[in-house]
């Protein structure tokens, strides 16, 4: 039997509840590894967990955002023969990963107000808060498992790759990046297909009448389906709801922010650019606010505008 | 001191490249800090190649094509540049990087004075604001 270990470090509980709710698929897993440890799902401590030697697949969940998730996985990790980072928030950052642009104190202050447990931490022997990473700026994972949280055909991909794992002895073209390899909009039920998709305007939800047959972006809706791997066949697009970009880059390695920035570029008002010209065309785009929250609600930490951001700081080499 | 900035300019090569070498022809002098690269059209710069630059080296990028609304070669590249600029100066100001460090302009084929002028401008802004990487000397 291999040794399977799930770790959940900075989570919100999603990826937790969404590996769990695959059922019984996880049996055929079962029959190649024993899980050692997986806090939801097993009584097992962390102390029996350190205890074990080697472990065979290791699952990190979430980012790390404590000195003691650091360690935890940068140990664990060292002792394990493949690295799954599961969810966005391990993969990319997630939406925790907006805290990069600002220090721990700052992020601190917002959410506890007055209370000084961090400040103390030292002497009371409580985790210290780190500036936040994701999982893979720790390690280098061998698949990639993207979602926030991962979808069912995320984790059906991982759940193959695991038992493949286990059957052949190893992991070819590391590192994997599950999903498939092209961007939302490609098999989206509402690609126009034979026409150019055109923005008429930038709006917001609660503007417009929605057509749930038609492009977002066509009705001037931002949806990150242009600049976004499909993780997850359009499960938002197909409730009436914009992709808000979960997913990441198509591959890994890229951008979605400057992706879609591009994208935009291409498609907005371009029948009336001659007329607007610039100062009609400024008008429309600067109802867009927030651009990092928007276009890198999930991967800043992984994007090159974040790197931007450190060079600019000197903190890059 | 001796610090220089390091600029890329794209140009596209109908307009803003042609006026770079007409202004070679009539010897007019721009600053040699700037890294021209000829592209066929403004239309084809993704903002991805202009953080690319910054990433590896660059302190501004200036970027030249032809005037709206009706000179760019491929009828509306130049509108596609604009508003790329546009969002990527918003952007690059959220994460605190100075939007000065890119800017667009447009450049007619006949217009070597006015490439110079913007050249010589654009490298003493990017002076004035100094290395993008921090302490880099
Ligand atoms: S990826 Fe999403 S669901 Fe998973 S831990 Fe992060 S925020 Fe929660
Ligand atoms: S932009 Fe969104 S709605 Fe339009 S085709 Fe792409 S994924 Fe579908
Ligand atoms: S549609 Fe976009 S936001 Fe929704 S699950 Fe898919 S990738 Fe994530
Ligand atoms: S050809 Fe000059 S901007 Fe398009």
């Amino acid at each position: 039997m291999l040794k399977l270990a799930v770790i959940p470090g900075a989570i919100c509980g999603g990826c937790d509840v969404a590996l769990a709710s695959v059922g019984e698929k996880l049996l055929d897993v079962l029959k190649y590894y024993e899980i050692v440890y997986w806090p939801i799902a097993i009584d097992r401590k962390l102390s029996d967990l350190e205890a074990v030697e080697e472990i065979d697949a290791l699952i990190y969940m979430g980012g790390v955002s404590t000195s003691e998730e650091y360690e935890l996985a940068r140990k664990l990790s060292s002792k394990s023969r493949v690295k799954v980072a599961l969810g966005t928030c391990s993969v990319y950052g997630g939406i925790p990963g907006l805290n990069s642009l600002s220090s721990p104190l700052e992020v601190y202050k917002v959410n506890m107000g007055k209370s000084d447990h961090w400040i103390q931490g030292d002497s009371l022997g409580l985790p210290q808060l780190i500036p936040y990473m994701a999982y893979t700026d720790v390690v280098e994972p061998d698949i990639l498992a993207p979602g926030c949280p991962p979808s069912g055909k995320v984790l059906d991909q991982l759940l193959e790759q695991l038992i493949e794992y286990a059957v052949k002895g190893e992991i070819e073209h590391k590192p994997i990046l599950l999903g498939d390899p092209e961007s939302l909009c490609n098999k989206c039920p509402r690609n126009p297909k034979t026409t150019k998709i055109k923005m008429p305007g930038i709006y917001r939800l609660h503007e417009v009448e929605l057509d749930d047959k038609k492009c977002f972006l066509e009705q001037g809706i931002l949806c990150m389906g242009p600049a976004t791997r499909n993780i997850c066949d359009h499960s938002c697009i197909k409730t009436n709801y914009p992709c808000t970009g979960c997913g990441g880059p198509l591959e890994w390695g890229g951008d979605s922010g400057v992706s879609m920035i591009s994208s935009i570029g291409s498609i907005l008002l371009v029948d009336s650019e001659k007329s607007l010209l610039e100062p009609g065309l400024t008008r429309e785009i600067d109802k867009l606010r927030d651009y990092i929250g928007t276009f890198y609600r999930y991967t800043l930490r992984k994007s090159m505008l974040y790197k931007l951001r450190e060079l600019k700081k000197g903190g890059l080499k | 001191m001796s610090w220089r900035p390091r600029i890329i300019a794209f140009f596209c090569k109908w307009c803003a490249g042609s006026a770079a070498e007409t202004a070679g022809v009539m010897r007019l002098r721009y600053d040699p800090n700037i890294v021209p690269i000829i592209v066929p059209c403004t239309g084809r710069i993704d903002p991805q190649l202009v953080v690319s630059a910054f990433l590896n080296g660059a302190d501004g990028v200036l970027i030249g094509g032809c005037h709206t609304p009706n000179d760019c070669h491929y009828s509306s590249g130049n509108f596609k540049a604009f508003k790329r600029v546009y969002m990527l100066r918003k952007m690059l100001a959220e994460v605190g990087v100075e939007p000065e460090r890119v800017r667009l302009e447009w450049i007619s084929a006949t217009e070597a004075p006015k490439l110079v002028r913007v050249v010589n401008e654009f490298v003493e802004e990017v002076r004035r604001l100094g290395p993008m990487g921090g302490s880099r000397a």
